[in-house]
């Protein structure tokens, strides 16, 4: 079953499609973090992107953050992505450090509404 | 050969069933983390042959005018401003849990908090008036530094620091 489930993460292929066609990236990675939150089992709704791309050199976070937003902008409204955590960093940035920011723990937004 | 073929196609309808589901499972759970705008559109057919407009505006230009000044108000008369799920006491959303944290860690004191959910015509007016599709978003000093993953960015460069420091 995981198996299909993973070998069709559509959204999730349609965003590194996306992402490498507009940022010809070193380095791309698409984690759909759905199940770490409150939706139903197998929904692709929360995704964590790290990217790493020269495009973002001599760019403020805020820049960074807006193309990103702006390249998915179509998959978000037609996927219904709920989240997206980025890292985005250039060449340089990516070789001082690989870490990623970890994902804060869910606090049941929709659950508390449902109830 | 043949056996894989026809796992292959077995695992069709699969694909169509995933692609499908996302849609009208996750209109249920507007509360969530960040939040885009949702077209709520109940209509069976597949999401790649909806109709792509805006839900209706259900405010009038008045009071989304007035709602920008509201916005305009707040961010100009105060130095600090978040806007978030939930209460500081009580956030709603693991990011914006996240954000309050870091004001308590950097001692920010008196910052001034707005509840975007109990608020629908700020939730969706704060988006276009930052250009921004996500909470939480901070304002210092009437600009907006970013959300989540920037405060944790900025918490490691030690730029966040700096700026708090110079209020």
């Amino acid at each position: 079953m995981n198996q299909i489930k993973y070998s069709f993460c559509t959204v999730r292929n349609l965003l590194l499609q996306k992402l490498t066609s507009d940022f010809t990236p070193q380095h791309l990675s698409i984690i759909n973090e759905s199940n770490l939150h409150s939706v139903p089992k197998g929904s692709e709704t929360h995704f964590k992107i790290t990217i790493v791309s020269n495009e973002f050199e001599n760019k403020s976070h805020i820049q960074r953050h807006r193309s990103i937003y702006q390249s998915i902008d179509n998959l978000k409204n037609d996927y219904k992505i709920h989240a997206i955590q980025i890292t985005a960093k250039t060449s340089n940035e990516w070789q001082q450090s690989t870490e990623v920011n970890p994902t804060p723990s869910c606090r049941g937004g929709s659950k508390v509404k449902s109830s | 050969m043949i056996k894989r073929l026809s796992k292959q196609i077995l695992k069709m309808p699969q694909l169509y069933l995933t692609t499908r589901m996302i849609a009208p499972f996750s209109q249920h759970n507007h509360n969530h983390s960040h939040d885009h705008d949702h077209n709520h559109n109940h209509d069976h057919s597949h999401p790649d042959f909806q109709p792509q407009q805006k839900a209706q505006p259900q405010f009038t230009q008045e009071q989304i005018q007035q709602k920008h000044k509201e916005i305009d108000n707040i961010i100009k008369s105060n130095q600090v401003v978040l806007f978030m799920k939930g209460t500081p006491a009580q956030p709603m959303c693991g990011y914006s849990n996240y954000a309050v944290q870091v004001l308590q860690f950097y001692k920010v004191q008196n910052y001034h908090s707005v509840d975007i959910l109990s608020d629908p015509l700020m939730r969706e007016e704060i988006k276009k008036y930052s250009n921004w599709p996500t909470f939480p978003q901070l304002y210092v000093k009437q600009e907006l530094i970013g959300g989540c993953d920037i405060m944790m960015e900025m918490h490691k460069e030690g730029t966040l620091k700096e700026l708090f420091n110079k209020i």
